[in-house]
């Protein structure tokens, strides 16, 4: 049979189909389940599901140590969150607890330890194993102990178990050096007695009036629940905060009373209050050389203070009476940011309101109980950087396993020798290109048992424990594998064995035994008193739940005599003479606890992505003084001073002093320390500066 | 929900003398809800922060000038809400149970006129395929769903911790939630405590309480949005500056 | 050597020299589709829109192209519905460029939006309540009417009328063309409505927005007059170019008369209404929502100049030029005339679009400004290279101007 198809027929089967076809399910189906593929890229990462628990802890990102619950999914923490009834943190987290579960993430984590050969910097780092490292380190060592040279051991955060292991090594070598790096402003206080008198710290929930010289009370110093607890304290007249600060920090912003001095003039302000107290009386205890120290600061009267600083008369003599009259008061200062002479000055204020010792002001924690301590190993004593002289040290070891170190790179260079070689024990490599480093990885926060201690805003010491939530990578080494290691490589026989977790036992027996304090339960959110557990087990569960335990507080401890004069050095304090038109360089960190590191690249959500805290390179000016100079806000420009330059973007901010850039560089403060003039024990001058829009 | 039992509106209350700008708010939303890191060009006007925490001045010059931080989310209108009226593809839903302002991101088509009818500015745009480092795709939260570049995100309350909330009270066999039980994020972990947020029907409740004071207020009232996010001072000069006229300072930021 | 093609009666160009014309926009094309490719696959972090400015050059000039290209709906009126027959003249370049307007404006919209595969999710979903809706569903409808007045147009070419199906296609078309241009009016009206409506009813937005007549704010009604208003001068001056680059008369100068009075009447009448709704925005509106009109003009860049250029120097000064015979029978006023109008209708869409994102809403925002990237300005210029290559191609093949054979003989 002949088929003849016309092109009508072929016309009518296919419009007659494609009719056909919308009557069918297929095209919507098509239609409808295209919907579907486009719901999500298939590279676009699903959350894993699983089953949601809490579990308890303690961060270790400073030696505020806040009790936290993380939510995991299965085994997997994904958000964490304060613990409310946690005495320590009182259920606040800061910023960086809040996204600390992301640090295990960090790209820059070392998984190998390295050698970075000095200038070099980290394409000079060769990855090594962790014996070679060790044969390599315990020969410097050696080589130290035979030319006499000094062998160094730097910790943060003292008062652990690993610090007294290090304390150990130190002293199982000939010219070994223990160095806490803790809370300088402390340290100085500390030196001024002619004895040490022990772990001192500010009490800061029992005072009444607190004289802060530039410290971010309000704002990631110490414990979250800081600001909290002031706002709680101020509306029942219980407590103020006069914030003495160039800057209008968030802290100057809050406080009951901001007094904006001119840069690098704290000094001057402590000295003319000094004088004041002095003048009038005020002082409550007198100490042998408080004569010869009226004498040193005469240089200081309310009249000379008010032109060195830029403040009025009447300011420093009723910060001075306040000061006195409302006991207990305590005067805090950023050991961070300011040199020396500032720390010791701001001290000598301590002193004669006479609250070294006493509830409200710089109370002296007792040693908590450890069995290193009575083990028959010896330790070193406590030595301070300053009295190291310079370019002494052939081999400096840094433990940055729960925090960098707040040592300035330029005093670190100083005390080094030229052959001097630097051993940090880290997740991340810090560039340090004036020697060579070694870096040994440690674990981060949720991966191993770390021991928390060391808050210097407490009336009385703590201890918790921060316990794994998720495995450890392979190679990572902890403080105390790390010090043994070592000790065994370099000879030092006398430190103790046992591992962490063993040795950390030991400590709760000690504690347990000595049957004071109080613990907190985060479990069931009850504080009660630690004789009242039936074994030092129980304290270990306790605290690797998120518990802690809390010495109880000495309310007076009659302390070694003070000289006033032994560090103060009044006559050598340089004021910047105040110059119309000059513009001075600040330099200003915003507070990273891991150098180079932001924790979460999360954090770029306050940085970059809102502009809330400064990110990247930025100069603020005040806006008269930047519309003078021709500059508007988000421009690029250099800044200039004798010793270097270097570039970044302006934001112009109301709020600031005139004729004063303060220069933020988060994540390589090299550029900005390199521009600023140091002085002898490596703190940082305002310098002049000129800037010019490129 | 009971026929004889009124819907609950959640809203917040912020109290902008406690607010010290730390920014806990914005990175504790970006973890609940699986907002990713920025991309290294990303700015501060193409990057996503469901929660921001903006600085405001008094105006006043050197040494009188003072701030305060405004933390700013979406404000849930619940009148006319703009960005909902205006989805070409009903992407945005007003959830008349809750009285919260949903988006759907996978019905979302990227044209933005959301964005432009948004006067808060609380609407962000996924300029960038989303990244996170290595293995850091483990530790997102499987109760928010990740969003893929070229659609419109915003806050929601955290819906997921209502969601999740109504599920545990359900397995109670509980019909209601209890207040403490649905919190959000960024007022979960605000160190103090600046941001209350509870269900402004209820009377009896705080946010409803502190709501009604004289020193609270909310962002363009005029507009007659009727945002569910109220803010209180007792600075008069923050009072007088959301009252006064726009700001006619010269402040221009380009981008391009 | 392509003589067969082109018209009877008619010259044209030598092939070489069309080909040399058209190597310019060719090469605008690619470079413009490259800049596509880019948005496409890196997305749009290519453009220099953000979050403040969610709506940038493409969406500005989308709403200018429609506006501008509203001539061929409204010159389809005209003509079928009013029957006012020198349009007649036109009417065929009207349509092409209405075409190239709206399809080149579609096809910026696929890359402005974020998820172009979910372009179709509007009509599955569809929001009664919102303005882009309406705007999506007409363009979409209108796009498809000004492709069938397209075809009638290219089937009249030389070489296909002798295709006897197609013939009789186009010519069963034409008895239908009342039908399709009275549905395009009505689109048209709808859709030039709905993209005025799309700021007039931006309550967030007080600079933009207008209190309703019905359900529709003023802007919906301004937008169509506006569209109509300068359709008419869009297609006087397009006409001109062509006639002046090809160097040949293509409408008799009746033709430019009728379409510069049809343009001032509609003007005049825009410029009216335009007033009065400013005064009420000035004085009502704008208030009642807590902003003066005043402090949205405090800015560098955009002072009340603007107002005043929009309405005055480029809306009332052109409407009476062109409501004055002496002045319309001056070619060189007449043109003058129509590139204010048209000039005004683009600082109209510049004003709606990018100035109402530039003005802070917040107390404590800023006002910011916005320069697009490389890649947007390609992307139009590709548009504009498209354009340009379908009108040439056009106007070489087809009969735009039926009145040329005429005149060519004079």
């Amino acid at each position: 049979m002949e088929m003849n198809i016309t092109r009508r027929e072929i016309l009518r089967f296919v419009g007659g189909s494609a009719l056909g076809i919308l009557l069918t399910p297929v095209p919507w189906k098509a239609l409808d389940d295209s919907a579907i593929w486009t719901q999500n890229w298939p590279w676009i990462p699903e959350p894993v599901r699983g089953e949601s628990s809490y579990k308890l802890t303690s961060c270790t990102l400073c030696s505020a140590s806040c009790g936290l619950r993380a939510r995991c999914i299965g085994n997997q923490p994904v958000s964490l969150s304060g613990i409310s009834a946690h005495p320590l943190n009182s259920g606040a987290l800061c910023s960086f607890g809040i996204i600390a579960h992301h640090l295990r993430y960090h790209p820059a984590r070392l998984s190998r330890p390295c050698r970075i050969s000095g200038k070099a910097g980290a394409s000079g780092s060769t990855a090594m194993a962790f014996d070679e490292l060790l044969l390599e380190v315990a020969a410097a060592i050696n080589d130290a102990s035979a030319s006499s040279q000094t062998v160094a051991i730097v910790d943060g955060r003292p008062g652990r178990t690993a610090s007294h292991l290090f304390q150990q090594f130190a002293a199982g070598l000939p010219n070994g050096k223990y160095i806490t790096a803790g809370e300088s402003s402390l340290e100085i206080l500390g030196s001024m007695f002619e004895k040490p008198p022990g772990p001192l710290a500010y009490d800061l929930d029992n005072s009444k009036m607190i004289l802060s010289f530039g410290v971010p009370l309000l704002d990631r110093w110490g414990t979250p629940a800081r600001t909290a607890r002031y706002l709680q304290k101020k509306s029942e007249g219980k407590q103020r905060i006069i914030q003495v600060e160039t800057l209008q920090s968030r802290t100057a912003g809050m406080a009951d009373r901001w007094i904006p001095i001119r840069p690098g003039t704290e000094a001057a302000f402590a000295l003319g209050i000094a004088h004041v107290i002095l003048k009038d009386k005020l002082f409550r205890d007198a100490s042998k050389d408080i004569a010869e120290f009226e004498t040193m600061i005469a240089a200081y009267p309310p009249s000379a203070v008010a032109e060195i600083c830029g403040v009025s008369q009447d300011f420093i003599r009723d910060t001075a009476r306040e000061f006195s009259a409302n006991r207990p008061s305590v005067a805090v200062i950023d050991g961070s940011a300011n040199s020396r002479h500032a720390l010791a000055a701001v001290m000598a204020l301590n002193i004669l309101v006479g609250n070294v010792g006493r509830k409200g002001g710089v109370v002296v924690h007792r040693e908590i109980p450890s069995p290193v301590a009575l083990s028959k190993n010896k330790m070193s004593p406590i030595s301070t950087l300053d009295a190291i002289p310079d370019h002494s040290i052939r081999a400096m070891l840094i433990d940055e396993s729960l925090s960098g170190s707040s040592l300035p790179d330029g005093l670190l260079q100083k005390k080094l020798t030229g052959n001097g070689i630097l051993v940090s024990l880290s997740p991340f490599v810090t560039e340090r290109p004036f020697c060579t480093q070694y870096v040994i990885p440690s674990p981060v926060f949720l991966e191993s048992l770390a021991e928390l201690t060391g808050q210097a805003d407490r009336e009385s010491s703590s201890l918790s424990l921060s316990a794994p939530l998720v495995p450890e990578p392979a190679g990572m080494v902890d403080p105390i594998q790390f010090i043994q290691r070592l000790g065994s490589a370099a000879g030092v026989m006398n430190i103790d064995s046992g591992t962490t977790e063993e040795l950390l036992k030991k400590r709760m027996t000690a504690i347990y035994s000595e049957k004071r304090g109080s613990i907190f339960n985060a479990s069931n959110g009850q504080t009660s008193e630690l004789k009242g557990l039936t074994s030092p087990d129980e304290l270990w569960n306790v605290l690797f739940a998120g518990g802690c335990w809390m010495d109880s507080p000495e309310t007076v401890r009659s302390l070694p005599a003070v000289r006033l004069t032994s560090v103060s050095t009044a006559d050598r304090i340089k004021n910047i003479p105040p110059e119309s038109n000059q513009l001075l360089l600040l330099p200003c960190a915003e507070d990273v606890i891991y150098r180079n590191s932001e924790i979460s690249p999360l954090m770029s959500k306050v940085g970059q992505e809102s502009g809330l805290r400064p990110s990247g390179c930025k100069v603020y000016l005040q806006t008269a003084t930047g519309d003078a100079l021709g500059l508007t806000d988000g421009c690029r420009v250099m800044l200039q001073t004798k010793k270097g330059s270097m570039q970044a973007e302006v934001r112009l901010d109301p709020s600031m002093m005139p004729d004063v850039a303060a220069a933020y560089s988060a994540l390589n403060q090299q550029n900005i320390i390199s521009l600023c003039e140091m002085n002898q024990d490596a703190s940082l001058q305002p310098t002049p500066v000129k800037i010019q829009k490129v | 929900m009971e026929s004889n039992e009124k819907k609950p509106r959640y809203g917040m209350v912020i109290d902008l003398d406690r607010c010290n700008g730390c920014g806990n708010c914005t990175l504790a939303c970006a973890v609940e809800n699986n907002v990713p890191p920025a991309h290294e060009n990303a700015n501060e006007r193409t990057g996503i922060t469901w929660m921001r925490v903006q600085k405001v001045d008094n105006n006043r010059p050197y040494p009188e000038n003072r701030s305060v931080y405004f933390p700013l989310t979406c404000q849930q209108c619940d009148h006319h809400t703009p960005c909902e009226s205006v989805c070409p593809q009903k992407a945005v839903e007003y959830d008349t149970e809750t009285g919260i302002v949903a988006q759907i991101p996978v019905r979302c088509l990227g044209c933005r006129y959301c964005m432009t009818a948004c006067p808060y500015h609380a609407r962000y745009f996924n300029w960038w395929d989303p990244e996170w480092p290595k293995g850091m795709e483990t530790a997102l939260n499987p109760d928010v769903s990740t969003r893929m570049r070229g659609v419109v995100e915003k806050c929601n309350f955290c819906h997921g911790r209502l969601q999740a909330a109504r599920a545990k009270a359900a397995v109670e066999g509980r019909r209601a939630i209890a207040d403490a039980e649905y919190i959000p994020a960024c007022a979960e972990s605000c160190p103090t405590k600046a941001i209350y947020f509870g269900n402004l029907a209820d009377a009896g409740s705080e946010v409803s309480r502190l709501a009604k004071e004289k020193n609270s207020f909310r962002l363009l009232e005029q507009l007659g949005t009727e945002p569910k996010v109220y803010f209180r001072s007792e600075q008069s000069w923050v009072h007088e500056q959301m009252n006064a006229k726009l700001k006619t300072a010269e402040k221009e930021k380009i981008h391009g | 050597m392509d003589k067969k093609f082109i018209s009877r009666g008619v010259s044209r160009t030598s092939i070489g020299n069309f080909g040399l014309w058209i190597s310019p926009w060719a090469l605008m094309l690619v470079v413009g589709l490259y800049a596509v490719m880019l948005c496409l696959f890196k997305g749009l972090n290519q453009t220099n829109m953000d979050n403040r400015f969610a709506f940038g050059l493409w969406i500005y000039l989308d709403l200018t192209v429609i506006a501008l290209g509203a001539g061929a709906f409204f010159t389809g009126f005209l003509l079928y519905i009013l029957k006012r027959k020198e349009l007649k003249a036109v009417i065929n370049s009207a349509v092409v460029i209405g075409f190239i307007c709206y399809s080149g404006a579609v096809g910026v919209l696929m890359v402005d939006v974020g998820q172009p595969l979910r372009a179709w999710f509007t009509f599955w979903h569809p929001n009664v309540h919102s303005m882009l809706t309406e705007v999506t569903f007409c363009i979409t409808c209108y796009l498809m009417v000004l492709a069938i007045e397209y075809v009638p147009v290219i089937l009249k070419n030389r070489k296909i009328k002798h295709v006897s199906s197609m013939l009789v296609f186009e010519h069963e078309l034409h008895k239908l063309i009342v039908v399709f241009a009275a549905v395009g009016t009505f689109l048209s009206f709808f859709h030039q409505g709905s993209l005025g409506g799309l700021y007039g009813v931006l309550i967030g937005r007080p600079f933009a927005f207008r209190p309703a007549l019905g359900i529709w704010p003023t802007t919906f009604f301004l937008f169509i007059i506006s569209a109509a208003a300068v359709g008419p001068s869009f297609i006087l001056l397009t006409t001109a170019l062509v006639s002046k680059i090809t160097g040949k008369k293509l409408v008799k100068p009746e033709v430019y008369q009728l379409l510069g009075k049809i343009s001032g009447s509609i003007l005049i009448v825009y410029v009216l209404l335009k007033a009065i709704d400013t005064l009420i925005w000035i004085n009502s509106t704008s208030p009642s929502l807590g902003f003066s009109a005043a402090s949205f003009y405090k800015f560098s860049g955009f002072g009340t100049w603007i107002m005043f250029a929009e309405i005055v120097l480029c809306g009332l000064v052109p409407a009476l030029m062109l409501l004055n015979q002496n002045i319309r029978q001056q070619f060189r006023w007449l043109i003058t005339a129509a590139l204010l109008a048209c000039t005004g209708i683009v600082i109209n869409r510049f004003v709606m679009t990018i100035q109402t994102l530039a003005l802070p809403t917040l107390p404590f925002d800023a006002y910011m400004s916005y320069v697009p990237s490389w890649q947007e300005v390609a992307t139009f210029l590709a548009v504009l290279a498209y354009g340009m290559l379908v009108y040439s191609f056009s106007f070489r093949y087809l009969t735009l101007f039926p009145q040329e054979r005429e005149l060519q003989s004079l």
